[in-house]
């Protein structure tokens, strides 16, 4: 395979990348939010993949395949046992409505766009994608925000770290091995965690709609 | 053509003094009155179309009141299109009051309302001519009190009087803000003669230019009725006279679009980059909510008056990307986005005064403006029902009538944006779509709007004594209908001339061929192409060959008249029917966020829920910037009068103690300078 | 004058052949189901019945209600000639461009809801209500994936457009199109009535939007709805074909030529027919007052498309 046709492919991995995230934000019930992140996931590490590949850089390319297994197969499944365990109604429940929601996206994927262009990147890699893993980030922080369930909100900061992992392939070909590994690590406990304390949000109030921890101020 | 502009003058003023002098029979003197405006107004269309066509100002100056200048006019070719729009509706609105005023002796006490009729035209004339910043000012004021008698005519019904003071207060915080803004631009330069202002603008100060650059756009635009500054709109369109609502639509708001235009490209210099988004954003706002608001109105002249609030909002779309084009110095796309906005002032002038008329023409024969018991009027008023729905049409935006062709000019203007720097690259489509936005749901309003009154079965007993109205009301109309007709097919000619004038108000010049050729209107930027007259012939020939084709092959068609489907209930009741309310609900419910809409219903029954004796429903919506704005700032000021009541005793001698006392003080203040 | 016949041709082609596209789907649909479905000639045997059949026509209702249809079928007829469908033109892409396109539309619009409301029933009132809401919110996501194609072409004519994109790699094409063809699929649905949306084959009041706007309408002026709701869905199908998948479009000018491209374009149509067969046969209808969500995602799709441009160059 030529470069050029891997590059245009990349872009348009890219692309769908987009779609992915917008697919979270758009699907109303939470099981094709967890699938919509595992696609997400998926064209992360395809992408991870293609950009080791040009580059002929063996980590990313082990990186891709670490993504791969974590992201969109471990961690889904983490989600869906943990739907299923506690009985978690199928639905996103969501402060903004989700038109809304969505031409919010439209103007912070713009606001992406708009701020990294100033930024006059030079970089060897593929700097069009800053804008997109900028995106990505701010679609995390916006399903964190505007969500009411504990478990989106977990959704939303997976979501903003692929969006980080994203910025690290694309911009500077990933961080060294070492590190890359060590936030795999924090992301699975972290996931794990979660999950507890989502457990243990349910034990204390029947639910694990975070709106109710608001009768805990003083 | 001097002499012609004040042969206009003249009539008009005759024409005033008609209204007190002339003999006893009412019937004759208002003819006479009116006919007077009529000549006006055609004396005015035919020299403001020479000043058009030949592109050259002529002026007059009178000596002697030199105070703060000479009293000076001069129609250049901007004026020019003003006072042809003005003369133009003047013209149809005059012929429909003849008929309109005369069913209605006593009622519309006519010495009043001939005599302030003429005076307000005049002003908006005069306005649009005068070249002095003091005589503008006093003419502006002149064209709001004349408007506001208008307005309190019918000063028995105590909303027309409510609608009168929220209007009078409004203007004058408007005026206040022009006048601050003439103030500034006359320390500048030291003069109040617009040449003066034209001579100074390439030294002044950015701060100043921005501060003069919001008075501008806050004073003009409460006049436009832009949003946030419309809530006068609203109620004092509907509360005048059919043919004065027509005239303060159609016209009078867009004298304020002229004063923009001679602040925004005569008086203030260079234009910052930020001035273009600033006014395309609020033009946004008024665009949407003005034809949101209106779709929930049931009220037909407030309705219209809501989309009068859209279309000034269409209008400035375009100056707002002019303005935008003339910071980049890209002067093709900046006359192009002038002239669209310019041509959509002619149109909006067209089509809303043909739809006030029209709507003037239904309150003439039911005596209520209020759709829900309106209904089926096409068969008994077939005319107004057809001039209605020209209106209708040209007002959605729809091929092939003229609204379409300045809302495709806006389009373009907005796409040219494809051009700029990255942000206005984005929003520049994206604004052009939520255009189309406001267009669909204009037509959704006027779908509405012609359906509900004018189709259908009659929902109450005021629709069965209508009939068709009056000859003179009839041509009124007439002459607008042709109007939105001869703006559609004639495009490439106007937007040519419009185009020439749009030109010299950036200072520049037109190349010609630039957005016409031949039939064809096309964008500067080769962005694309259309013909409004091919259109119109082809869709005219297509629509003709369906039903010709079809009878040529198929032969007559066999008809049976029959009963509406009644769902087998015993029979079909009016009541059934869709009401305005309901046709508006989807979208009620879609834009709620917005609407906030609350509703109540009351059940009255028997004992038990089948046996229901009354049912009351009510539905209404919440006006954001009446409720979130305006409501709160009028509190507060009745607060703060509520607490100077405190120095308010009674007492004469503390009356006089307070001016002796500021007496001191500003000696006191006098003698330290 | 050649490329002159060869543009009327099409033009009378589309028209000729919209029905053969309802019969397909239905055909699709039927295959989904276990059915056998009807056979090619049934539409137009309805069509040629119904033009033949006498009208009964509501006492309540004006000459609007005479006039709609062939306002609707002329403004349809309209719109027809702006789209190239051999050939890198059309018959009268000249005098107008995409937004008349969305305005030709909407002229029908406007007077098939006013026919609507002519007759003075509920049923009418509601159908006019419903498809005025709708397609008011169908219009801008219309419109701004139009402006994204029209962008990247620096052109908004239909023609020019379709034209732009046959000269480019397809594979850039398809980048940069793909989120506009998501939008412009969802609006087919929409404008065409088909599930998600609209259900073209129920009376049921609850649901139904263009049947109720229809349900006075008998014989002739029923056929002439009929057949203009078939053509403006075979306008769809041919705007998703040759803008998205721009090839075949100039043909040598010989009789092969012009008959394989014709063949092509066919092609390209009955398969998009199927994916909406297909879509149809596998969902089921949106609550009513969830469909503005399937516009607002139609409308990010369009945006979208236009910040892919932006983000990844032209």
């Amino acid at each position: 395979m030529d470069a050029e046709f891997i590059f245009s492919l990349i872009h348009f991995l890219g692309l769908l990348l987009l779609i992915a995230s917008f697919g979270i934000i758009a699907s109303p019930q939470l099981a094709a939010c967890i699938r919509f992140y595992a696609v997400h996931a998926f064209l992360l590490a395809l992408i991870t993949g293609l950009v080791g590949y040009l580059n002929h850089i063996p980590h990313l390319v082990a990186l891709a395949l670490l993504t791969l297994l974590l992201k969109t197969v471990v961690i889904p499944q983490v989600f869906f046992w943990i739907i299923r365990r506690l009985g978690i109604r199928k639905e996103v429940e969501s402060y903004i409505n989700i038109p809304f929601s969505l031409i919010l996206a439209v103007l912070l994927v713009f606001l992406s766009f708009y701020v990294t262009e100033k930024m006059r990147l030079t970089s060897i890699a593929s700097r069009e994608f800053v804008p997109l893993a900028v995106a990505t980030l701010l679609f995390g922080m916006l399903v964190m925000t505007s969500r009411k369930k504990a478990l989106t909100q977990v959704l939303g900061l997976l979501l903003m770290e692929n969006g980080l992992f994203l910025m690290a392939v694309t911009l500077t070909f990933g961080m060294p091995l070492l590190v890359e590994l060590g936030i795999f690590f924090d992301v699975l406990v972290g996931a794990v965690i979660m999950g507890i304390l989502v457990f243990k949000i349910r034990g204390a109030f029947e639910g694990i709609d975070v709106d109710q921890m608001t009768v805990l101020k003083g | 053509m001097k002499s012609l502009f004040l042969i206009q003058i003249f009539f008009y003023l005759l024409g005033g003094a008609c209204a007190f002098f002339s003999s006893r029979n009412e019937a004759i003197r208002n003819a006479a009155t009116l006919v007077s405006a009529i000549l006006a107004g055609g004396v005015g269309v035919v020299y403001s179309l020479l000043v058009l066509w030949t592109g050259r100002a002529f002026s007059l100056e009178f000596h002697g009141f030199s105070l703060f200048g000479n009293l000076q006019f001069t129609v250049d070719p901007l004026s020019g299109f003003f006072i042809f729009s003005i003369s133009l509706l003047s013209v149809a609105t005059s012929i429909f009051a003849i008929g309109y005023t005369r069913s209605h002796p006593g009622k519309y006490k006519m010495r009043l309302s001939g005599f302030f009729y003429h005076l307000f035209i005049l002003a908006m004339i005069l306005v649009v001519s005068s070249q002095n910043a003091f005589y503008f000012l006093i003419f502006w004021e002149v064209m709001s009190l004349g408007s506001y008698v208008l307005v309190i005519l019918e000063h028995e019904n105590p909303q027309a009087l409510r609608a009168g003071i929220l209007y009078l207060i409004m203007t004058h915080i408007g005026t206040a803000l022009i006048l601050a803004g003439f103030l500034l631009l006359f320390i500048h330069s030291g003069s109040f003669s617009f040449e003066a202002f034209r001579l100074h603008q390439a030294t002044l100060p950015p701060g100043l230019k921005n501060a003069i650059f919001f008075m501008a756009l806050a004073g003009f635009g409460t006049k436009a009725g832009l949003i946030p500054f419309h809530i006068w709109l609203p109620e004092a369109h509907p509360a005048a006279p059919s043919h004065v609502s027509a005239l303060m639509s159609g016209v009078m708001i867009k004298t304020a679009i002229y004063g923009l235009l001679r602040f925004f490209f005569n008086f203030l210099g260079e234009i910052p980059a930020w001035w273009g988004p600033v006014v395309l954003a609020v033009a946004m706002i008024s665009t949407l909510l003005g034809i949101l608001y209106a779709l929930m109105e049931h009220d037909l002249k407030r309705l219209l008056a809501f989309s009068s609030i859209e279309n000034i909002g269409i209008i400035l779309l375009g100056v707002g990307m002019a303005l935008l084009f003339a910071s980049m110095q890209q002067w093709p796309l900046a006359i192009f986005s002038l002239t669209a906005a310019l041509y959509h002032t002619l149109n909006h002038a067209a089509f809303k005064g043909l739809l006030f008329l029209s709507a003037g023409s239904v309150l003439y024969e039911t005596h209520t403006p209020d759709m829900e018991s309106l209904g089926g009027l096409i068969k008994k008023m077939p005319f107004t029902a057809f001039c209605f729905l020209v209106g209708a049409v040209a007002i959605s935006a729809l091929p092939p009538l003229n609204g379409f062709v300045s809302e495709w000019m806006t389009f373009i203007a907005l796409l040219a944006g494809c051009e700029g720097p990255a942000a206005i690259r984005f929003f520049s489509p994206i604004l052009a779509s939520l255009l189309g936005l406001a267009g669909a749901l204009a037509a959704t309003c006027f779908v509405k709007a012609f359906g509900i009154v004018f189709l259908g079965s009659p929902r109450s007993a005021c629709v069965e004594e209508a009939g068709e109205v009056p000859l003179s009301m009839k041509s009124g109309m007439a002459v607008m209908a042709m109007a939105c007709f001869a703006l559609a097919l004639g495009a490439p000619w106007i937007v040519q001339i419009l185009g020439t004038l749009s030109a010299s108000l950036v200072g520049k010049k037109l190349e010609t061929d630039m957005f016409t050729q031949t039939l064809f209107l096309q964008s500067p930027s080769g962005l694309s192409q259309i013909s409004p007259t091919l259109i119109a012939i082809a869709l005219g020939s297509l629509i003709l060959g369906a039903f010709i084709g079809t009878r040529f092959i198929f032969g007559k068609a066999f008809v049976k008249q029959g009963p509406s489907w009644d769902c087998g209930l015993p029979s079909l009741v009016s009541r059934m029917q869709y009401t305005a309310t309901g046709f508006s609900k989807p979208l009620r419910r879609i834009f709620s966020f917005l609407y906030q809409p609350a509703r109540r219903v009351e059940l009255e029954d028997e004992g038990h829920e089948m046996l229901r004796t009354a049912e009351r429903f009510e539905s209404k919506i919440t006006h954001i910037f009446d409720d979130f704005i305006y409501k709160p700032i009028s509190k507060m000021i009745a607060d703060v009068s509520e607490k100077a009541k405190r120095i308010q005793t009674g007492h004469i001698q503390l009356y006089l103690s307070y001016i002796f006392i500021t007496l001191i003080l500003l000696l006191l203040f006098g003698i330290r300078r | 004058m050649k490329t002159f016949y060869i543009w009327l041709a099409q033009w009378l082609l589309l028209i000729l052949l919209a029905p053969l596209i309802t019969w397909w789907m239905r055909k699709i649909k039927a295959a989904f189901e276990n059915r056998v479905g009807p056979n090619p000639f049934q539409v137009y045997c309805d069509l040629l019945k119904l033009f033949r059949k006498e009208m009964v026509i509501s006492k309540t209702s004006s000459w609007i209600f005479h006039a709609a249809p062939y306002v609707l079928f002329g403004a349809i007829l309209f719109a027809t000639t702006l789209i190239p469908v051999i050939g890198s033109g059309s018959l009268l892409g000249f005098v107008g461009d995409a937004i008349l396109f969305v305005y030709l539309l909407g002229l029908g619009r406007f007077f098939m809801s006013l026919a609507a409301l002519d007759t003075g029933t509920t049923f009418g009132g509601m159908g006019a209500s419903r498809e005025m809401s709708l397609s008011s919110l169908a219009e801008p996501a219309l419109l701004l994936s139009f402006f994204a194609l029209g962008y990247r072409a620096h052109n908004l004519s239909l023609q020019g457009i379709m034209s732009q994109f046959a000269l480019e790699s397809p594979i850039q094409v398809l980048f940069f199109t793909s989120f506009a063809f998501g939008a412009l699929l969802i609006i087919t649905f929409v404008e065409t009535g088909r599930i998600p949306v609209d259900n073209p084959a129920t009376h049921l009041e609850l649901t139904m939007i263009h049947e109720a706007m229809a349900l006075e309408y008998s014989g002739r002026y029923l056929a002439l709805l009929e057949w203009g709701h078939q053509i403006k869905q075979i306008i769809f199908l041919a705007l998703l074909a040759n803008l998205f998948f721009p090839w075949g479009l100039e043909p040598s000018p010989n009789l092969f030529g012009i008959a394989g491209s014709f063949l092509f374009f066919m092609l390209k149509i009955f398969f998009l027919a199927l994916v909406i067969g297909w879509i149809e046969a596998h969902t089921a209808k949106l609550r009513l007052f969830r469909v503005p969500d399937l516009l607002a995602i139609a409308f990010v799709l369009a945006a979208l498309s236009l910040l892919g441009q932006l983000i990844i160059g032209r």
